[in-house]
Parts: C-alpha cells; sequence; structure tokens
C-alpha cells in the first residue's frame, strides 16, 4: 500500500531526513584513507544519536550495523568492520537513514576518496546526475516510468548498466514503503504519481554489467563480474509542481 | 544595510520585470554583476546576469549548492529548484 503524506506530516519528515543530510556531511568532510568502515559507522551511530534519533538500519532485519558502507565493487549493503580499511583510489558508498518523530530519512553518497581514476570519477559523477535526470521535471502529473526510464536511458548512454536486482523504494513511518522505484522502464508508463508521495530515488550503476550477487553474509551485494559501482540516493516529496528533495 | 551575498546565496529580485523572484547566485563576473538561476526558467546553463545592488537576501545559504559551484562541480536545475521551493512559498 502506497501511504500519501500530508504537508503536515512531510514537514514531520523533514527533521529525520535533514539529519540524514547532515549526518553524510559530517562524513564527506572525515572519511579518508586509513579509517575503517567500523570508524565510519561509529561516527554515524553517534551522530544520528547525538541529534535525538536513531539510525534505521541497525537492526533492520537482523543488519548488524547503522551504516551500509560499500566499496568499489559492493554495489549496497557492505557490513562495516573493523579489519576494512578504507584504501586511496576507492569509492566508498555510504548509505543511511534516520528515524525520529515517527519518520524515516534516507539518502546515500559515493565518495571518492583521495585521487581515484577517471573511470570511477565519471562513474560516481553518472551516478549523481542520473539522479538529478531522474527528477528533472516530474511532478504529480508524472508516472514512475518517466523516473525509471529517464535513469536508465541516461546511464546506458553513457555506457554504464543500471542494476536490476535492487529498487529504490517508498519511504515515511517505514524506512521501505511501496511503490518500488527502479532505475529502468519506459518512459510514460507505470504508476502515476501522487501529490505528496515519498519516494527514496537511488540510481544503482556498474561499470560493467548489470548483474550482481549477493554474498553468503546474506547483505552485502557485489557486481558478477567485478567492476566497479556507483550509488547516490536522496528522499524526495512529489508535489503537484514539483519535486522537493528533503535530504539535500 | 545591504546583507552581503556570496555564491550559493538565496536572494531575491528587487528591480526589473522579475521583481520578488526568487533566485540563488551561481557566480559573480569582474564588473561586479550576480548571475542568478531558479532552476526553472533561469536555468544554470543561462542564467540571468543582475545588479547586486537590485538583489535582496534571504540572508540564507545554500551551502552545499554554493561549495559545489566554487569547487567547479556539477549541479543541476532540478537541485536547484528543490532548494528554493520554500523560499518562492513564501
Amino acid at each position: 500500500m502506497i501511504f500519501i503524506k500530508t504537508p503536515e506530516e512531510v514537514n514531520v519528515m523533514r527533521k529525520a531526513n535533514l539529519i540524514v543530510r547532515d549526518t553524510l556531511l559530517m562524513v564527506r568532510d572525515r572519511i579518508k584513507a586509513g579509517v575503517t568502515t567500523a570508524e565510519v559507522d561509529r561516527w554515524v551511530k553517534e551522530y544520528i544519536e547525538s541529534k535525538g534519533a536513531q539510525p534505521s538500519c541497525l537492526g533492520y532485519g537482523g543488519y548488524p550495523a547503522s551504516t551500509c558502507i560499500s566499496i568499489d565493487d559492493v554495489v549496497v549493503h557492505g557490513i562495516p568492520s573493523p579489519k576494512k580499511y578504507i584504501e586511496e583510489g576507492q569509492i566508498v558508498g555510504v548509505d543511511l537513514c534516520a528515524y525520529i518523530d515517527g519518520y524515516h530519512g534516507d539518502s546515500a553518497r559515493t565518495f571518492m576518496i583521495g585521487k581515484v581514476s577517471e573511470e570511477k570519477k565519471r562513474l560516481v559523477e553518472t551516478a549523481e546526475a542520473a539522479f538529478f535526470e531522474g527528477i528533472e521535471g516530474i511532478t504529480s502529473a508524472s508516472r514512475l516510468g518517466d523516473i525509471s526510464g529517464r535513469i536508465q536511458a541516461f546511464v546506458e548512454a553513457r555506457g554504464y548498466s543500471v542494476v536490476r536486482a535492487l529498487t529504490g523504494h517508498g519511504i515515511g513511518r517505514e524506512m521501505h514503503e511501496d511503490p518500488a522505484v527502479p532505475n529502468y522502464g519506459v518512459v510514460g508508463r507505470g504508476l502515476r504519481l501522487h501529490h505528496g508521495m515519498t519516494i527514496a530515488v537511488e540510481p544503482m550503476i556498474n561499470l560493467g554489467k548489470y548483474d550482481v550477487y549477493t554474498e553468503r553474509d546474506g547483505w552485502t551485494v557485489r557486481t558478477k563480474d567485478h567492476s566497479p559501482s556507483a550509488h547516490y540516493e536522496n528522499t524526495v516529496v512529489v508535489w503537484d509542481d514539483g519535486v522537493e528533495i528533503l535530504t539535500m | 544595510m545591504q546583507k552581503e551575498v556570496f555564491v550559493g546565496s538565496i536572494v531575491y529580485s528587487k528591480a526589473g520585470r522579475d521583481v520578488g523572484k526568487c533566485y540563488i547566485i551561481v557566480r559573480f563576473d569582474d564588473k561586479g554583476y550576480a548571475y542568478v538561476a531558479n532552476g526553472t526558467d533561469k536555468k544554470l546553463a543561462a542564467p540571468k546576469r543582475k545588479n547586486v545592488k537590485h538583489l535582496e537576501s534571504s540572508g540564507d545559504v545554500n551551502e552545499t549548492i554554493g561549495e559545489k559551484l566554487l569547487a567547479d562541480k556539477q549541479v543541476f536545475d532540478s537541485e536547484i529548484k528543490s532548494a528554493l521551493r520554500a523560499y518562492s512559498d513564501k
């Protein structure tokens, strides 16, 4: 079921989403080669809790950490570890959620550590640009396929692939609500959007093929061909006259 | 007193045909003119040139967009449009 939010509910949701935004800005300023992914996870947990919120990911479906930290060929859901050091030249996806006042916020960025290769840099920039391409001109009169199809066309025109096995999602009182928001589809097709619909739009794109697999830990999703992958996500609300990004 | 404006400042036009319209400053030129965009009719590819004296600061700066512009990173019209929503509603 899709839960449409009133403007008052969206105002409450802003708080969780701004905490997510600020947490990612904090990570951006601190993340560097030599720190472990467990350290980054600790920063995130402490920061979110210092704002009076809870990290939504912790314990979700048994997930053992507050943050998903996904390096290079890990697409999403990389589990932080004290043994996993971040290295120069890596691209590191940091995906996190916060819960406060009954609502969740969700956002992800892929950070470039030190000097990265041109191909990784372009991949990361394309994931971000694909998000904005997807939401450009979207209103409550648009269809879900307008977002999905435009992301797919944009990404594939640059020679990359969009992951099929994972999608964006509705968000609100639950971290994952309906509808699923794929990064592939046909413009003009699919569910009609609605004034007050809150969704997480999150292009996950690979340098190589779109096939992925889940590791034995049950969480870590990796590209099958081990090509690098980039992720960019924001929670947005659809209004009659456009889209508002809540996590920026 | 005139409030100072920067790249990333959110401003209102106070002179010209666009009086009352809300923009974000995307750059300045050598003569001190500001180039402003709103992501809709004034897009980043063709921002509007305005005399700084004809802009009124909202007092707010969107630091995320400002930092990206100053670092010459790509900024998107939908990003600006979203950032200005709260101000345009006022």
